[in-house]
């Protein structure tokens, strides 16, 4: 399996998520898992595409490896932010994971005929959870091929 | 009239002498007209009648005596319109001699209406000039109202058949009665019965100011429903009025009115529908007018008509006032259904959302805190993991049990065997373990949504796997054709069931052991019912305890292409 080396730089993830509970969950998650990673937080789809954009006080953020995103958000919901992810020049190469609650048949259809680069339903049990957001992390981060940015 | 005919045998003696003198041609001649059938009449070139023969008396009913010396005006002293009519053909023959012919209607001295055809030629004197004229008249009384009749019906129903609202129908029908048996007027009317008011719906007139006006009065007015008059006593009874002659009729609120515009004769008929009466249509003449019988009789047949049409009309603005009705319900139900899955994708989401962390909080908990709980405590957890789970599996069966009330794709021909085949498939990790063996018999290809199918097919077969009898589950499913549909059957070698639970066993959260013994919650068999419901089929269960169960349920064969 490949591994990042250690020195190498932290891989920025972004993770969109209204829920806290989720987002420490996410945390614990990663921070069991392998991959050395920075895990920012936007708590709606605004804050998220400021994020992306560096706009307001996002003006250094990074540029995420991986985006994490939640459908059902406040102000501006996952559909649209992805939307405007995929139809961006500069930001469609990343990939983007949707990582819900929904198991409903639309939103998974949906969320392919906007581009999503895959769709994940969370777990409700812990363990499982772990393993899905390692699995992601591990798959996305350290076997796929992504484009030099 | 008593008047001896003239005999056939003296005629044909004069004619058979060698040499006929012109008395006695003059003879055979006068006593050929008395014996022909039809009305013969002759008359001066004054006008005066010089003669007529016994066909003419007994169409009259006027003796020679009282009309020989006479003119035409003394013969129809009630009707001077037909008087000037013959008058005015007669000078035109005495200005052009020769023949002419026309048809009039007339009424006899008893009061029937006749119809006629004149046939008038002139006759010369020995000087050579005009001396008067000979005339014959044919009564095509039959003949014109066949024609009248058939002409009245074929507009009748056109207007019946064509007009856009009833009204039209009625002011249509109302003219053509009028120009076609010579009315001046005609009027609709109805009763209001809530407020037991006579109204004028709709009329027609001649174009004639004075008639117009007394219209007009009429219709502004109402009357309340009683015995006298015109209306007022057709729609009561039900029965048609005729009036001969208004001046003579004493109750008829409107005789003056009707006098001042000229109205003589009246006529009301019912519109009616079996025994209900809708409405009634008066008309008037501007002369008295003697009772027809035919013209009667005719005028109820098309305020029958009338009755039917409107009868008609009020079925098909119940029928559309229901359609709407229907429609309106239909758009609640979409609007309700809509709603529903609304409900439905909040409770997917928002309800699991708030479990998964007590779940994974607790688990959590679990992991990082486990040396610092006692075993009350872990056990405690355990519970609270274990209710979650059931509430998330519980959350999944209600979505998937709704998600099947709202049709999302339409139905089509699919293979049944191909909707097994995937149930089993999903199926495989239960069917290895418990050691299954499920077979089927050649299934065929039905109506409906193959997602569905597969979901009736894998909760009816793990429904079996999981009620398992002591020996390996043996698993069988069938069909047939029966009544225009499939008939299919699942059956197993189970623990059966008692009958008196198998019409329970689909209703919503029903079980029939406790949790231990027998996981789940009670909705798999509940979907089931809703998927061959909304099919259109019937879904049951036969078996007894220990003996296994068979599942039957119907479904719709596929469609037959149509046949060109």
């Amino acid at each position: 399996m490949l591994t990042r080396t250690e020195g190498s730089p932290p891989v920025e993830i972004l993770l969109v998520e209204d829920n806290a509970g989720d987002y420490r969950l996410t945390q614990e998650a990663l921070r069991e898992g392998k991959v050395y990673n920075n895990l920012h937080w936007a708590k709606d789809g605004v804050e998220a595409l400021d994020f992306l954009r560096r706009r307001g006080t996002h003006g250094n953020a990074p540029r995420p490896d991986l985006i994490l995103l939640d459908l059902n958000l406040p102000k501006k919901d996952g559909r649209e932010v992805l939307s405007e992810i995929k139809s961006d020049v500069g930001l469609k190469t990343i990939p983007v994971v949707i990582l819900t609650t929904s198991q409903a048949e639309e939103d998974i259809l949906k969320s392919y005929h906007l581009h999503a680069n895959c769709y994940v339903t969370k777990p409700v049990d812990l363990e499982k959870f772990i393993v899905v957001v390692q699995s992601i992390d591990r798959f996305w981060l350290t076997i796929a091929t992504l484009p030099r940015t | 009239m008593n008047h001896p005919r003239a005999e056939i045998p003296s005629i044909l003696t004069v004619l058979e002498g060698d040499h006929p003198r012109a008395e006695d041609a003059l003879q055979i001649t006068q006593e050929l007209i008395e014996v022909l059938p039809i009305p013969v009449f002759y008359k001066a070139r004054d006008g005066r009648y010089l003669g007529v023969n016994q066909a003419w008396e007994d169409f009259f009913s006027v003796s020679r005596r009282h009309i020989v010396g006479s003119r035409v005006a003394d013969l129809y002293p009630d009707s001077p319109a037909v008087a000037a009519r013959h008058k005015a053909m007669d000078e035109e023959l005495w200005a052009n001699p020769g023949n002419q012919s026309y048809e009039v209607s007339l009424h006899t001295r008893d009061g029937r209406l006749r119809h006629t055809l004149y046939y008038k030629a002139t006759f010369r004197g020995p000087d050579g000039r005009v001396a008067g004229l000979i005339g014959t008249i044919i009564d095509i009384t039959e003949r014109v109202r066949s024609e009248q009749r058939q002409a009245i019906e074929h507009s009748v129903g056109t207007l019946l058949g064509h007009a856009q609202t009833v009204a039209e129908a009625i002011t249509g029908i109302i003219e053509e009665m009028c120009r076609r048996f010579g009315w001046a007027c005609g009027a609709r009317w109805s009763l209001d019965e809530r407020e037991n008011r006579l109204h004028c719906i709709e009329y027609w007139a001649e174009d004639d100011d004075a008639i117009l006006k007394y219209l007009e009065t009429s219709s502004t007015s109402t009357f309340v429903p009683g015995h006298a008059g015109i209306i007022r006593r057709t729609l009561t009874t039900g029965a048609p009025v005729w009036v001969e002659d208004l001046g003579t009729k004493s109750d008829f609120l409107r005789a003056k009115l009707a006098a001042e515009a000229g109205l003589q004769g009246a006529f009301a008929l019912p519109i009616a529908l079996g025994e209900r009466i809708l409405g009634a249509i008066e008309f008037y003449s501007r002369e008295p007018r003697p009772t027809d019988p035919w013209l009667l009789e005719l005028s109820i047949g098309v305020g029958r008509q009338i009755g039917m049409l409107m009868a008609r009309r009020e079925a098909e603005e119940d029928l559309r006032r229901a359609h709407a009705e229907l429609e309106a319900k239909a758009r609640e139900l979409a609007r309700s259904n809509e709603e529903l899955q609304q409900f439905a994708y909040v409770a997917s989401h928002d309800l699991q959302e708030p479990l998964r962390m007590v779940s994974s909080y607790t688990q959590l908990l679990g992991r990082r805190y486990a040396s610092h709980l006692d075993a009350d405590a872990r056990e405690f957890m355990g519970y609270i993991v274990e209710g979650s789970a059931r509430m998330k599996q519980l959350i999944e069966d209600l979505l998937a049990y709704s998600r099947v009330g709202t049709r999302v794709r339409e139905f089509r021909d699919v293979s049944s065997e191909a909707a097994l085949a995937k149930a089993l498939a999903n199926l495989r990790g239960a069917q290895e373990r418990t050691n299954a063996a499920v077979t089927h018999d050649p299934l065929p290809a039905v109506r409906g949504d193959e997602g569905q199918l597969t979901q009736l097919f894998q909760n009816l077969v793990g429904n079996a796997l999981k009620f398992r009898g002591p020996d390996d589950p043996r698993i069988h499913v069938s069909a047939r054709a029966e009544e225009g549909a499939w008939l299919f059957s699942v059956a197993d070698n189970g623990i059966g069931l008692d009958p008196q639970y198998a019409e329970r066993i689909f209703l919503m959260f029903q079980r029939l052991h406790n949790r231990e013994e027998y996981p789940g919650t009670g909705i798999g068999l509940a979907i089931c019912k809703k998927i061959v419901d909304r099919h259109g089929g019937r879904i049951w269960v036969e078996g007894r305890p220990g003996t296994g169960c068979i599942f039957f349920f119907t479904l719709p064969m596929k469609e037959e292409p149509h046949a060109h």
